[in-house]
């Protein structure tokens, strides 16, 4: 596939997170004032309706007016446009960490044989997540019941979660 | 909308609490980080 770029779309509750606190996720997450190397690799917002438009706009003027900080005085490459068509990427891309801790996969592959189905797990998400060293061990033990893990791969990822501390 | 549909899941008896529970009323963000 040409001229395409490399995203990560998310379905999400507005009322558990705003797309404002998203927006301020994504700024923390990149480097804006980094030229792209490509389309491929460019950094961008894709805006969905007008809402989302207007607040990443005044996201990414806010942070072009900063007197401050790391990105004071250099200019903001990353780029609003409209969200269009979405590809979804090869199965082996999605959940990528998730899938290479074999036994915590392997309880996800249980519940879910079809593939839509895991990638649109909330569950297979915030387990992803975890693995990747996000997340904090209080907040996982408020949620570990609702994960669909079976004892032993509940005290797996307890293990893991609390190595990362 | 409803991106999850619990009740297509193969092995009924497991499905997580938190997929078993989404919300009707998702909404969609895109990023591209560089």
């Amino acid at each position: 596939m040409g001229g395409h770029t490399e995203t990560l779309q998310l379905d999400y509750d507005p009322h558990q997170i705003s797309y404002e606190q998203l927006l301020k996720i994504f700024w923390d997450s990149h480097n804006p004032t980094q030229r792209a190397w490509s389309s491929q690799y460019k950094a961008a917002i894709f805006v969905h309706n007008e809402t989302q438009r207007s607040l990443a706009l005044a996201s990414r003027e806010r942070l072009a007016q900063e007197k401050t900080g790391r990105f004071f005085n250099r200019k903001v490459h990353t780029e609003i446009l409209p969200a269009e068509t979405f590809y979804l990427a090869e199965d082996y891309h999605q959940k990528y960490l998730l899938q290479h801790a074999p036994r915590l996969w392997g309880d996800i592959l249980d519940i879910y044989r079809d593939p839509t189905q895991w990638i649109n797990s909330t569950a297979a998400a915030r387990l992803n997540g975890y693995v990747g060293g996000y997340g904090s061990p209080a907040q996982l033990e408020e949620e570990i019941g609702r994960l669909g893990l079976s004892p032993a791969r509940q005290a797996e990822l307890r293990r893991m979660v609390a190595r990362f501390r | 909308m409803k991106i999850f549909d619990s009740t297509q899941i193969t092995n009924t008896d497991a499905i997580p609490l938190i997929d078993a529970d989404v919300p009707t009323t998702l909404e969609t963000a895109t990023f591209a980080l560089g």
